[in-house]
């Protein structure tokens, strides 16, 4: 159990070698998969399941929204049957719905708030929360994620 | 040997209910779950063996918290203990402690060492998110750390060749979250860059006649099954200072189970190749993290 190892001259690395063959093969995986984000054919929207399921989640988000305390200071003066089909229709814009959006900009819509950081978690926590409470399938979920990530310049520190 | 090995698994224990008792008393949890990672034998936040960019706990730019850990390892010849614990500051500063424990009694025969022989470090860290986000933005979320490492037994390392008994590392970390990743899944891809004089993580004390101080590149990747469960892998490439025992990379698979914002397990198998002239060392890790 116990000698003195003789050091050869090259260290045999070979478990390096596929790790790192694995590794790239992974950071590639997810390169192509970020790149062409929606799926071949279905759009972002239609991996939801459509309207029926998108407005369903979206009543029950703004429904989790309007009664948790750790957001209830921004959401205090909102209206909320205003606010339910705006979502939708941007949520189906930019999901690749079709949809046309003609309410404000998210920069507009966030202005004066003051957003934090921890309040924008809890609004995606819940979303995901509504979202998995309609069935909507993860790997949707996450893409709609994807999609919605990048506006949050324009929603938090308004 | 019996008794030292039960005071150390009693003090494990108490560390596993003090994780459980801090628990409840939850103060900083405005970051998404899972984003804390989990905490590295080293006392940074990140998976395993590898610290990431990430800071340590689930505060955000307006909180503070952080982590308290328990970490085993037990490996074919030898067993590794952790305890220690993170504390960060806004989701800016993390400063960490972490106390190693590495079993070496198998060794006592042949070295002709008392017969519960370990060796014990300390390891201090400072984290500093640098610049970016692990999820938003276009930049990753880029740290830099600093781990100072104290020796407590340091004989063994100086009767094998290292030349001192504390050491500094300085590492570079940059992390991403991938929300659409491979299979839909979240994907988390971290790269880090260290420099080092440590033999064994310095468990074999720093540098020797083979050579000091050495940059290394480390890295890990984890795929979020769901919100609650990540599969990974870790690699960790390590100097090789001492001809008295070749010293090899390191390298895990693991699984990570974040219950809530307040406890995370891991489990991994993890391969530390030859260490101390005993070759081939795998084993199995698990560790268990309380963030408050």
């Amino acid at each position: 159990m116990f000698r003195f190892r003789r050091r050869s001259e090259f260290k045999p690395r070979m478990r390096v070698g596929v790790i790192m063959a694995l590794i790239s093969a992974l950071l590639l995986a997810s390169g192509c998969a970020s790149t062409h984000a929606p799926a071949p054919q279905k759009s972002v929207y239609e991996q939801l399941g459509g309207e029926l399921a998108v407005r369903r989640f979206i009543e029950d988000f703004t429904w989790m929204m309007a009664h948790d305390e750790r957001v209830a200071e921004i959401v205090a003066f909102t209206d909320w049957e205003h606010f339910r089909p705006v979502m939708h229709d941007y949520i189906c814009h930019v999901s690749g719905g079709g949809c046309d959006y003609h309410g404000q900009s998210m920069a507009d819509a966030h202005r004066g708030i003051g957003i934090t950081h921890g309040e924008f978690n809890v609004s995606v926590e819940l979303m995901q929360k509504a979202m998995t409470q309609n069935d909507i399938p993860l790997s949707a979920q996450n893409r709609l994620l994807a999609v919605l990530a990048p506006q949050r310049p324009d929603i938090v520190h308004r | 040997m019996a008794a030292a090995t039960s005071e150390r698994t009693r003090r494990l224990i108490g560390v596993f209910a003090a994780c459980f008792l801090i628990a409840p008393q939850a103060m900083a949890d405005g970051r998404l779950l899972g984003t804390g990672g989990a905490m590295t034998t080293g006392g940074a936040a990140g998976g395993g063996i590898v610290p990431w960019a990430v800071l340590a706990g689930y505060g955000t730019e307006d909180e503070t918290g952080g982590s308290v850990y328990a970490t085993r390892a037990s490996f074919d010849d030898y067993e590794l203990s952790v305890v220690g614990g993170a504390w960060s500051w806004r989701n800016r500063v993390e400063v960490s402690y972490a106390r190693q424990d590495f079993d070496i009694s198998v060794l006592s025969g042949p070295l002709n060492l008392e017969p519960d022989a370990r060796l014990r470090q300390d390891v201090f860290g400072v984290k500093v998110r640098v610049v970016g986000d692990l999820i938003y933005g276009d930049l990753p979320q880029v740290s830099f750390g600093l781990q100072y490492k104290q020796h407590l037994d340091f004989l063994v390392p100086s009767v094998a060749g290292a030349l001192d008994d504390s050491g500094v590392d300085f590492y570079i970390a940059a992390s991403r979250l991938f929300l659409d990743g491979p299979f839909g899944r979240q994907f988390l891809v971290n790269g880090t860059l260290r420099t080092t004089a440590a033999n064994q993580d310095g468990l074999m004390g720093f540098g020797g006649d083979l050579g000091e101080r050495t940059l290394v590149f480390e890295a890990s990747a984890a795929l979020l099954l769901n919100r609650r469960f990540a599969l990974g892998a870790e690699y960790r490439q390590k100097p090789d200072n001492l001809s008295f025992a070749q010293e090899e990379d390191w390298f895990d698979v693991f699984g990570a189970w974040f219950v809530n914002k307040n406890v995370t397990v891991v489990g991994a198998f993890a391969s530390l190749g030859d260490v101390g002239t005993l070759e081939n060392q795998r084993g199995v890790y698990v560790s268990l993290s309380a963030s408050f």
